[in-house]
Order: C-alpha cells, then sequence, then structure tokens
C-alpha cells in the first residue's frame, strides 16, 4: 500500500473532473464536476494525513471541505431549478438573455 | 498480496474506472450512477486509509444527500414524457488536451517530488480517531465548526427561497 497511487488517483480525478467542467454543455454535470474536483483534494488531504500520525489536521481539514462542497451544491441545484423554470433549459449556452 | 492490499488497488481501480466512464456517458442519470460509485470507492478507501469518520460522512453527506439531490434536480429539469436529454460537448478536443495536460503536470510532481511527498504511510499507534477527530473540533477547530453553522442555516434559507415557488404579483 503505497501514498503514490493514491496521489495518482487523486491527479486522475482532478484532471476528469476539469475536463467536465469545461467540455459537457448541462449544469447539473458541470456540477458533478466540480464535486469530483473537491474529491479529489479530499483524498490528497487524508493520504496526507496518513504520513502524520500525530496530527489529525488533514482530516478536519477534509471534513470542512466537504460541508462546503454539499452547502455549494445545495445552492447551485436551487438556481440551476430556478434558471430551468425561467427559461425551460439546462444548458448554460443557451441562456443568453440577462432581462428574465 | 494481502487482503488489504487487494481491496486497496480494487477500490483504487473502480474509483479510477468510474470517473472515466463519467466523462464518456450520454444519458445524465447513468452518468450520477457513475458518480455514485465514484464516491462509495473513495468512501472506502478513506476506511482504508484510517479515516472512518471521514468515509462515515462520505457516504452520509455525498452518497446520501448529494447524488439524491442531483438525481432530484435531473428528474425537475427534464422535459415531461420521460425523454431523457443527451448531453452534448463543446470543445471536446481542446478540453481533453487541457485535462490530459493538467494530469501529466501533475503525475510529473508527483514523480520528481518536487514538494518532497512522502511516498510510505507511517503506522497510526493510537487508533482511537473518531474519539480524537471530536476533541480536535471542540478545541482547535471551534470556530471554523461554529461558522460551519451559521453557513449552513444560510444555505438552508438561501437555497429554499430560491428554488421555492414564488406568486406572481400582477
Amino acid at each position: 500500500m503505497s501514498l503514490q497511487s493514491i496521489y495518482i488517483l487523486s491527479a486522475l480525478l482532478f484532471s476528469i473532473g476539469l475536463v467536465i467542467v469545461l467540455v459537457k454543455r448541462n449544469a447539473i454535470l458541470v456540477l458533478m464536476g466540480i464535486e469530483l474536483m473537491l474529491n479529489a483534494a479530499n483524498l490528497n488531504l487524508i493520504a496526507f494525513n496518513k504520513t502524520v500520525p500525530a496530527s489529525l489536521d488533514g482530516q478536519v481539514f477534509a471534513l470542512f471541505v466537504m460541508v462546503i462542497a454539499v452547502c455549494e451544491t445545495a445552492v447551485g441545484l436551487a438556481i440551476i431549478l430556478q434558471v430551468y423554470r425561467h427559461y425551460h433549459t439546462s444548458v448554460p449556452d443557451e441562456i443568453n438573455e440577462l432581462k428574465g | 498480496m494481502t487482503l488489504v492490499a487487494f481491496l486497496f488497488y480494487f477500490f483504487i481501480g473502480t474509483a479510477a474506472l468510474s470517473a472515466i466512464v463519467l466523462l464518456f456517458l450520454k444519458n445524465i442519470f447513468h452518468a450520477a450512477l457513475a458518480l455514485l460509485t465514484c464516491l462509495l470507492s473513495l468512501a472506502a478507501l478513506f476506511i482504508l486509509l484510517q479515516a472512518e469518520f471521514l468515509a462515515v460522512s462520505q457516504i452520509l453527506l455525498y452518497a446520501g444527500g448529494v447524488v439524491i439531490l442531483i438525481i432530484f434536480g435531473i428528474m425537475l429539469t427534464t422535459k415531461a414524457g420521460g425523454q431523457a436529454v443527451p448531453i452534448t460537448n463543446t470543445g471536446l478536443l481542446p478540453g481533453l488536451a487541457v485535462g490530459a495536460g493538467v494530469f501529466f503536470l501533475l503525475l510529473f510532481f508527483v514523480h520528481k517530488s518536487l514538494f518532497a511527498l512522502p511516498s510510505s504511510a507511517q503506522e497510526t499507534i493510537v487508533n482511537n480517531n473518531i474519539e480524537r477527530i471530536g476533541i480536535e473540533i471542540l478545541t482547535d477547530y471551534v470556530l471554523p465548526f461554529e461558522l460551519a453553522g451559521v453557513l449552513l442555516l444560510a444555505v438552508l434559507m438561501g437555497a429554499a427561497t430560491i428554488a421555492g415557488f414564488k406568486h406572481v404579483k400582477n
């Protein structure tokens, strides 16, 4: 069990999340990509914490990251829902007028 | 290879595979299920990395909260008739190029160990991590903890206000 593979997995998850955010044309999928990137960061924090057994700072930090991520998803989905009611689409490119 | 090592690499494999599948799926509901698989594999990895409390929180918050929220969002934003809207891509090749660039850059840093990454895990002597996390949260981290409570209240009210039904005034 080497932590090297954890670092590689974390890099992979982060890049995939980045590609999803950049490429996909659906607001909900973009939110999923952001979740993936936050999870990659969390995984790294916990792996780093494994090398310092005396402290739990990494795990507590990851816990707060998780709380913030959940808040962000809730507000993001609420906004997507409201946008969908106005424009009847959840594709960000088709929302191109400012006055509702 | 011991059972623990086998499980370690198995869950690394499932997490990586489900993330790659998530990138190429066309159906958004299947994408949500792939995300769920990825998050649950990460929870298993957290247990193997001796972060049991975070693993339980991961299952509760992500598998039980975020993915359910996302699935509700998908159901509320697809048009009536059950026809799933296919996911389309814009600029797939440049996006993949950027992602591959970031990935290989990170790999380069990991291999060169520019940040002197420690590669071998220390064995923990004290294994009552949950009790220690509780003590840490209520002593060293009490200010972020209370702020997280205020943030959660604000998010609860904000999300309910934004998503709630508004009466149209004439």
